[in-house]
């Protein structure tokens, strides 16, 4: 059994203009221990998807579909189990390192906090579990790190604190949402390296969500691609690239320059803007900027079919798929 | 160079901006002076397209922003056809900037939110009285020119999206006619779908529009898909500068080996040579910059800043230890 499963979710917020549809039918599973990445663009419910998880959303947002974490129902915790799942089961780190982190306390009050209120740690022992997990993320001098505060750290360092905070209580499953994408390319790479070894060392399972793919091609297993709300494919890392089917994820493949391709070479941008999501869902997300946009496209929502050729498990919501190279 | 010389000017009468001996500070906390760019040199010729990478702090937008005197810098010349601009009064600094015009990473704050597109636009020619060269007509085409539907033109930014908005600010810069764009991060902000979008305007216009570009963006793949000419730069100095295929496919300096590496799905051997964190501007290493986080530093480095050496017909580097070999002028 999968550690995490999601199933049929559906996020619907109420606004003074209307429902707005931010996430639609959506379902995936994590294995233990395993990697996967959500990946789109703004406003494609990635991040709306594991805020519902981790019950981060307003009380406008209404949720249905299910979430089995280990044989719980977590939209149903009972309150005590609700108490200590957030940040002991699931952990969850953010895109800002400064936003996650208050500003006018030391680093080390932050850390043992969490220990200290799941796992009832006297101070003592807290502060040595600090240094460890500080040690664990590669801190250096992590004794005079837990004195400081945020501040007098720099980006990278502030999101390993995060990070090492996250990793408290061994979390089974970490969410990491644009961990890197506040900082330098050279950081987002130790950051993505450190949390790809952390996950291998302490078996845990990441879901890391992102908006570049490049990101997520060589450090996870399987990854999801999202866009207005809706899963568009869904496939393990490898076959995804070999087999790409979805118009959307071949859009999205060709409109990123690369470091192979020669100067002045002309990008295939996709077309028009982002979906409305105050309009119900009833045909593709996608038909108005697809460029193989069929009738039945923008009649009905495309069901989610199975790519019998490539690796097992490739799944892809559109009625004109697109094999091979586009 | 994160180091210091000239030797990679080229002729005046062959550039349109030359910029020598560059440095901007900044006052600092406790009497301290951060030191943003230090004795940087370089050139842009009319047409061309100058791509400045480095890490967030290494001074990029700190040069381009000294290039129009915003803020002015501390020393050093800045040429742009025949006259310094450091050296201008207040008018003529203001005429002159309507040349050198430039778009911005966030570009919905880039904008007044109480200002219709149509107003934002048609600001610049109603200052400088070219409004009978920028007729109703023209200004129609040239927000149509950028992909917004001139239908809208009474609406105000936050009623586009951050990709609009982008178009729009680039508009208002070339209601102004200008010779130089500078565009620093202008596609950070955006969507990677949207980005390629932007991208590919810019390339349109600048050929439309005779622009010659600084192309500010800590993403290579980006700089490098835009750029004739590249600027490495690290801690307010330069590192590598020259012609971009030289510098992306035979980078000299350990930085821009480090920096390329990082870029995910380069293959560009990491040879982790970028290891520790950037320090900081307040208190710069002695010698070559880099030197604390280079794997190939010796002690040369930490005392004497190295100085332009020539690595190909227009590749220029400063390192102690480089990973090539410099040629003389007999080898070319």
């Amino acid at each position: 059994m999968a550690l995490l499963e999601v199933r049929d979710l559906a996020v619907t917020f109420s606004t003074a203009n209307g429902p707005v549809y931010a996430v639609s039918d959506v379902s995936f599973s994590v294995e233990r221990g395993a990697a996967i990445g959500i990946v789109g663009e703004s406003g494609s419910g990635k991040s709306v998807t594991v805020k519902s998880l981790m019950n981060l959303l307003p009380s406008s947002a209404k949720i249905d579909g299910t979430a089995t974490y280990d044989g719980l129902d977590v939209f149903n915790l009972e309150p005590s189990r609700r108490k200590h799942f957030y940040g002991v089961d699931v952990a969850m780190v953010f895109q800002n390192p400064m936003t996650s982190l208050n500003p006018v306390k030391r680093i080390g009050e932050q850390l043992t906090e969490g220990m200290r209120f799941h796992r009832k740690l006297s101070r003592g022992d807290a502060t040595a579990r600090a240094v460890e997990l500080l040690d664990l993320v590669r801190i250096p001098d992590p004794a005079k790190r837990l004195r400081q505060y945020p501040h007098e750290l720099s980006g990278g360092m502030r999101q390993r604190v995060v990070i090492a905070m996250a990793l408290a209580n061994d979390p089974a499953l970490l969410i990491a949402d644009e961990p890197t994408t506040a900082l330098d390319v050279t950081v987002q790479r130790d950051i993505l390296d450190l949390l790809d070894g952390l996950r291998r060392d302490l078996d845990m399972a990441l879901v890391l969500i992102t908006h570049d793919l490049g990101v997520v091609r060589d450090r996870t297993d399987d990854i999801v691609v999202m866009y207005g709300g809706r899963v568009m494919e869904g496939a393990p890392t490898e076959d995804l690239f070999a087999n790409t089917v979805h118009p959307y994820t071949h859009a999205l493949r060709s409109s990123i320059p690369n470091m192979s391709m020669p100067r002045g070479t002309r990008l295939s941008p996709i077309p028009g803007s982002p979906p409305d999501l105050a309009i119900a869902p009833t045909s593709c997300p996608f038909a108005p900027r697809c460029t193989h946009v069929t009738d039945a496209c923008r009649t009905a929502l495309p069901a989610t079919k199975t790519l019998d050729s490539g690796a097992s498990g490739h799944t892809y919501a559109c009625v004109n798929p697109q094999l091979g190279e586009v | 160079m994160v180091g210091i010389g000239a030797s990679n000017l080229r002729e005046r009468s062959e550039t349109l901006i030359t910029v020598e001996n560059l440095t901007v500070e900044f006052p600092g906390p406790r009497g301290a002076t951060v030191q943003a760019v230090s004795d940087v040199s370089f050139d842009v010729q009319a047409g061309e397209t100058l791509g400045i990478v480095g890490e967030s702090g290494c001074g990029k937008s700190t040069t381009a922003k000294a290039i129009i005197q915003m803020p002015e810098p501390t020393s050093g010349v800045v040429t742009y056809r025949d006259s310094d601009l450091t050296t201008l009064d207040k008018a003529e600094l203001r005429r002159m900037r309507t040349d050198l015009q430039m778009i911005f990473q966030d570009p919905i704050s880039a904008l007044n939110p109480r200002r219709s597109v149509w107003d934002i636009i048609r600001e610049g020619p109603e200052i400088w009285g070219t409004e009978d060269v920028w007729t109703e007509q023209r200004l129609v085409q040239l927000i149509e020119s950028v992909g917004i539907d001139p239908q809208y033109r009474d609406r105000k930014p936050f009623q586009f999206s951050g990709g609009q908005c982008q178009r729009i600010g680039i508009a208002r810069a070339l209601a102004l006619d200008p010779e130089v764009l500078i565009c620093d991060e202008p596609v950070s902000a955006l969507d990677v779908s949207v980005q390629a979008q932007i991208l590919n305007l810019l390339d349109d216009l600048q050929t439309e529009h005779d622009l010659t570009m600084l192309f500010i963006s800590h993403d290579l793949a980006v700089v490098r898909n835009v750029s004739d000419r590249v600027m490495v730069m690290y801690l307010g100095r330069i590192a590598e500068i020259g012609d971009a295929d030289s510098i992306f496919d035979n980078p000299v300096h350990p930085y821009t080996t480090a920096l390329l590496s990082a870029v995910p799905g380069s293959g560009v051997r990491d040879d982790g040579s970028l290891s520790g964190e950037l320090p900081s501007p307040l208190d710069p290493p002695s010698g070559c910059r880099f030197h604390t986080r280079c794997s190939d530093a010796t002690e040369v480095c930490a005392t004497t800043v190295p100085e332009f050496t020539k690595f190909g017909a227009d590749h220029w580097a400063a390192c102690h230890h480089p990973q090539g070999t410099p040629v003389t002028l007999r080898d070319l």
